[in-house]
């Protein structure tokens, strides 16, 4: 009974190995095709890159960010990335550009300030004046 | 609650960053005069209303008879097309088929004046004021209703 449970485990494990490994080629691969048609002359300007087009998001398929999006404005902006990458820019300088034409809404997780308090909080908050209304309702 | 204030919303209103700031800067050839020259000055001493459009874009196609009508009944407003990235002579050929409702346009080519614009795709429709600031944004199709409902007041109010 345990040589055959000692069987079944490996089995598991090497199936969860192989998945592990696709998911991790996959990720590497959608990485390499971000960057693919950008060359940087350092490592680090890629992953800068990668960073900020994985920050800001596409404004046309907007549930994707720029690195996921093949839109033709992504397209631009990801050239307009690239560029101010290439020239020197920082990753402050670039974002603030980029913030200057479309605000906020540009980033693909928004800011925690005075006006995203409810989006970011507002379900944390509900849910404990839920727990706390529930508690009273079973108290009573 | 919140979902009944949430479904008054409409998603399809895009916001602009651009609201009460200077229209963005630029010096470009005018497609159908290339020998003149024209820079942000010629938003100043009247409104403007501004138009990103191009000739591979259906929705613009559907606007530009309003456009052509907006044109002839608001003629002291200067009407300022900005082909984007388009071929300049299927957009000259677009314009001698169809007409012509603005009264400059210029050609960007690569998509940076767009993106300086804050634009999502074509068509959009900005109106910037004697002062060169950006008043108001309308992205998609325009038609009379879009623009007397939100155009129109802006343009009594000053």
């Amino acid at each position: 009974m345990k040589r055959y449970g000692i069987e079944n485990l490996n089995h598991y494990f090497n199936k969860v190995s192989a998945f592990c490994l696709c998911l991790m080629l996959c990720v590497s691969a959608s990485h390499a095709a971000v960057t693919s048609h950008y060359y940087f002359k350092q490592p680090e300007q890629s992953e800068r890159f990668t960073h900020l087009t994985e920050t800001l998001r596409c404004v046309v398929c907007q549930n994707q960010n720029l690195a996921e999006s093949n839109a033709d404005i992504a397209n631009d902006m990801k050239q307009t990335i690239f560029k101010a990458i290439s020239s020197g820019q920082t990753n402050e300088q670039i974002l603030a550009d980029m913030k200057s034409r479309y605000g906020n809404f540009i980033l693909f997780s928004p800011p925690v300030n005075r006006h995203t308090f409810m989006l970011w909080f507002g379900p944390f908050i509900l849910f404990l004046c839920g727990l706390l209304y529930v508690r009273r309702f079973f108290k009573a | 609650m919140l979902l009944a204030y949430g479904l008054t919303q409409d998603p399809r209103v895009l916001p602009t960053a651009l609201k009460a700031k200077a229209a963005p800067g630029f010096k470009l050839k005018r497609m159908m005069h290339p020998d003149e020259m024209v820079d942000e000055t010629v938003f100043k001493n009247h409104f403007t209303v501004v138009n990103l459009w191009a000739s591979w874009c259906t929705p613009c196609r559907i606007e530009h008879n309003v456009l052509l009508k907006l044109h002839q009944s608001h003629q002291k407003i200067m009407w300022l097309g900005i082909n984007y990235k388009d071929d300049p002579n299927l957009a000259r050929q677009y314009l001698q088929a169809l007409g012509n409702p603005y009264d400059v346009v210029i050609a960007d080519t690569t998509g940076v004046l767009g993106m300086d614009w804050g634009i999502y795709g074509t068509p959009e429709t900005f109106l910037v004021d004697k002062s060169g600031h950006v008043l108001h944004r309308h992205a998609g199709v325009i038609d009379e209703t879009i623009w007397n409902r939100e155009f129109e007041p802006l343009l009594q109010q000053s």
